[in-house]
């Protein structure tokens, strides 16, 4: 296992901080983009992997625990997805999940220059629709639920605003993986 | 939720917590400073500043410090909304 304290490419003395170097660790880096904390694993610094990548982990299921899949949509809000990628590849497979297999393609007229129409429209279902196979709505059968419930009002927020923070913690630490800062004991004044 | 077939599906239904969101902050606040001080702080178990001592002494420390700026920031809005604005800007009535 690698030293922790020494990162794994070459590096340069922070002047300002007495102690302290920084580095550069692209290897840790893509790691860290693959799964929050993966990178300080990498690192040879698991522990503290393990508590980044819980601490971006808990944020990003907390977010989806309060306001459903709902609130990872590439779709309907793309500028919070934006900041939601941030986690990685499981927000893109949450958003894949949620368009291709509880959303519903239904057609929705629009007026263009030319007269009205037909556009196909990806768009969560209604609370009387189910889901066939292929996407499209369909009534309800007796004592049949949608395929999930559309949140809205404070919860959608908050959920919404919980994974972008997961999507915007877990950037700091690709960055720290990426450009180790590394503190050498007994070197601070 | 009044029967079982309503009951909550966890990440398919929201959470029923609309009058109560606001008690998120102090997860939300936990886990934020369970990720930044993770990553800053130089050695995990305080040695390089023993006064402020190790990592879950220092993430609790953070998670009040965020918890409690939310509560002042909470109080100078409502101060601002209800007392501020009415003197500046008062309303027709």
């Amino acid at each position: 296992m690698p030293d922790p304290s020494t990162p794994s490419s070459a590096n340069s003395p922070d002047p300002n901080v007495p102690g302290f170097t920084t580095g550069f660790n692209p290897v840790a880096g893509l790691a860290a983009v693959v799964l929050p904390g993966l990178g300080h694993a990498v690192r040879g610094e698991r522990k503290r992997g393990l508590l980044a990548g819980a601490g971006v982990a808990g944020l990003f299921v907390l977010g989806l625990l309060v306001g459903g899949v709902d609130v990872i949509d590439s779709k309907q809000d793309r500028l919070w997805f934006f900041a939601q990628a941030g986690v990685g590849p499981a927000t893109f497979l949450v958003d894949h999940y949620h368009q291709n297999s509880l959303k519903v393609v239904a057609m929705r007229t629009v007026m263009t220059p030319r007269g009205a129409a037909q556009v196909p429209d990806s768009r969560s279902v209604n609370p009387d629709e189910g889901r066939t196979t292929d996407g499209k709505p369909r009534p309800l059968a007796q004592g049949e639920r949608t395929p999930n419930s559309k949140s809205l009002g404070r919860v959608n927020e908050l959920g919404t605003l919980l994974v972008a923070l997961a999507g915007m913690m877990n950037l700091i630490v690709i960055l720290d993986a990426l450009f180790p800062r590394t503190w050498k004991k007994g070197a601070a004044s | 939720m009044n029967t079982l077939a309503e009951a909550w599906r966890p990440f398919l239904d929201p959470l029923p917590l609309h009058d109560h969101v606001l008690w998120l902050l102090v997860p939300t606040a936990l886990l934020i400073a369970m990720t930044w001080k993770a990553v800053r702080m130089p050695a995990l178990d305080g040695s390089h500043n023993p006064k402020a001592g190790a990592y879950p002494k220092q993430v609790i420390v953070m998670g009040v410090q965020i918890v409690l700026a939310m509560l002042l920031l909470h109080a100078a809005f409502i101060v601002l909304v209800r007392f501020v604005l009415p003197m500046v800007a008062p309303m027709p009535g």
